[in-house]
């Protein structure tokens, strides 16, 4: 009992910190409400492509900022050096592309609210609008 | 074409600091170009006159990719490469395929694939993905690549979820390769058959310039198990050739003048090379390790001549990799090349004989510690430093063998390599 309390505790205090340095978002219309840190990480590493309903999801990353970094050390488990060379190698053996870039919070909700299949994150104080923020079970 | 594929690399690295070129959805284009130099203090390793210097060591490729549907891609990569003898900056087609992603957990791929292999076979050629300048030569030999790089044929590969558990990549394929004449195997069987011929006959004039390999079977597959702990991966690979080496047609001189015409015919096996892999990633350390066991065999078919030729090798290595910095690293490793065990054919009408024991133990391992620092100077550029210690030659190593009499081997050797690379 005690360690599943811990365990609790230990998950919400993640998933505090990742509510507190960035939201992650989709389109209003995805009926997508929660994801697993893993279905993430799978996402941001090509390996998970497709939505429950079967179109294809499109990430993207806001990358000049200090999220990114916060980002990928919180949701994927690399750093920007490893995360560069994990894409590039998908490029160079043709097994995969990149997320798009995006250099703004207001680019990356541009983006999303205009295509129904995205997923991105913003800083955690930004107006998200018509967006949809994903819960972290 | 190589001029080309120059050109075009030259201008982007003169106007992009980007990754790629996005041409609208239709078409990625992505490209790089590496140069290294080579300094050995003997044995001329892997590259010629390396005694003195040599900066016969290069890659350059160009990657065209684009999506024909949500579900179907298609790409192509061009490389040139010059690695000593082997390459001169031809300009060949590296991979060329289109994919088929039906599910996460199913996909199909069909053309020339490069092969999945342990952690780094499908990077052999691409230095700035690797944090050292040369791969493990146990594990990812030069002389062996026309075997390893890439194949045609098709790839079934998927993640499938393991809940707890984590989750597995799965590559299984099946194909087939083209050779030639200066590609490594090759020279080794053609060096195989002229001494079999010699041996047939005591004839030193009845010798081929050249021999043809045509693989019949070739098969394999890669599990990686992602596991619970963050960032730790472990993986098996496995892959078989069977494949038939004729000679062209020799003529033979008895001694009663007679001219007997022949055409050698041999069955080639690599019946298994197998590797147990794993890397683990812990903030700014990375420990990537990986041990195989290869196997080839030579039978003549020729009057049921049969087996000549059956070795065994046994390969391990392990690098760490420490992040010092953001745009920096450097790496540690240790790569072990040994002979298990080697059967020949001394004599012809004989069973062939165990001389494993008849080879010096220096010249049945090979044991290689390394040290290399790379700096990423940006995104688009990065530059190596490496330096090596080795105990043997694992006289495997044909380019040791035809560049470098045996008398003048050494066994206690270094070598020392610098490499920059761009990309974009």
């Amino acid at each position: 009992m005690k360690k599943i309390i811990l365990s609790i505790i230990i998950s919400s205090i993640f998933i505090l910190a990742f509510a507190q340095d960035f939201k992650i978002v989709v389109n209003k219309t995805n009926s997508i409400s929660t994801l697993s840190k893993s279905d993430i990480k799978k996402i941001y590493t090509g390996k998970k492509k497709a939505w429950g309903n079967g179109s294809t999801i499109v990430p993207i990353v806001l990358k000049k900022s200090p999220v990114f970094g916060k980002f990928l050390k919180q949701a994927v488990h690399k750093n920007s050096s490893q995360f560069n060379s994990f894409w590039k190698r998908a490029v160079f053996t043709g097994t995969g592309n990149p997320p798009k870039e995006f250099n703004s919070d207001k680019d990356v909700i541009k983006f999303i609210s205009q295509n129904p299949h995205a997923i991105g994150f913003v800083s955690g104080n930004s107006k998200i609008g018509n967006l949809k923020e994903i819960t972290l079970k | 074409m190589k001029k080309q594929l120059l050109a075009i690399i030259l201008v982007v690295m003169g106007i992009t600091t980007l990754f790629g070129i996005d041409m609208g959805n239709a078409l990625s284009v992505h490209g790089f170009v590496s140069q290294g130099y080579i300094y050995s203090s003997g044995n001329d390793y892997l590259v010629p006159d390396s005694k003195n210097g040599s900066s016969e060591i290069n890659e350059a490729g160009i990657t065209f990719s684009t999506h024909l549907s949500s579900k179907l891609s298609l790409g192509m990569q061009f490389l040139s490469r010059d690695f000593g003898d082997a390459g001169n900056n031809t300009t060949k087609l590296d991979w060329a395929f289109a994919d088929y992603h039906y599910k996460d957990w199913l996909g199909f791929r069909f053309g020339k694939i490069k092969t999945p292999m342990g952690l780094y076979n499908e990077i052999r050629d691409i230095d700035f993905l690797r944090p050292t300048v040369y791969l493990s030569q146990s594990i990812y030999d030069e002389q062996y690549r026309s075997f390893l790089v890439a194949f045609q044929g098709g790839d079934i590969y998927g993640n499938v979820p393991l809940g707890n558990a984590g989750d597995m990549d799965y590559n299984a394929f099946i194909g087939n390769m083209n050779f030639d004449q200066s590609d490594i195997p090759l020279k080794i069987y053609k060096k195989v058959a002229n001494s079999f011929l010699y041996q047939l006959t005591g004839d030193i004039n009845a010798s081929v310039n050249s021999v043809n390999l045509r693989v019949n079977d070739f098969y394999g597959g890669t599990v990686f198990w992602n596991t619970p702990i963050s960032s730790l991966r472990l993986g098996g690979s496995y892959y078989k050739i069977n494949a038939k080496l004729t000679t062209p047609r020799v003529n033979l001189q008895t001694p009663d003048g007679t001219v007997l015409p022949l055409i050698l015919e041999a069955d080639m096996k690599i019946p298994h090379r197998y590797l147990g892999s794993l890397e683990y990633i812990v903030g700014p350390f990375t420990l990537a390790s990986e041990y195989g066991e290869q196997t080839n065999q030579i039978s003549v078919v020729n009057n049921n001549i049969g087996k000549i030729f059956d070795r065994k090798d046994r390969m391990f290595y392990t690098n760490l990799t420490y992040q010092f910095m953001e745009k920096m690293s450097a790496t540690a490793s240790y790569s072990s090349s040994e002979l298990v065990n080697e059967k020949s054919l001394l004599a012809v009408g004989q069973p062939i004989t165990d001389i494993t024991d008849m080879i010096p133990d220096w010249q049945k391992h090979r044991y290689d510690y390394g040290l290399t620092l790379k700096y990423d100077i940006s995104f688009n550029w990065s530059i190596k430093a490496e330096a090596h210690s080795v105990d043997g030659v694992f006289l495997s190593s044909s380019e040791v063998l035809e560049n470098v009499p045996e008398n003048d081997l050494s066994k206690n050797w270094n070598y020392y390599l610098a490499k920059i690379s761009f990309n974009f």
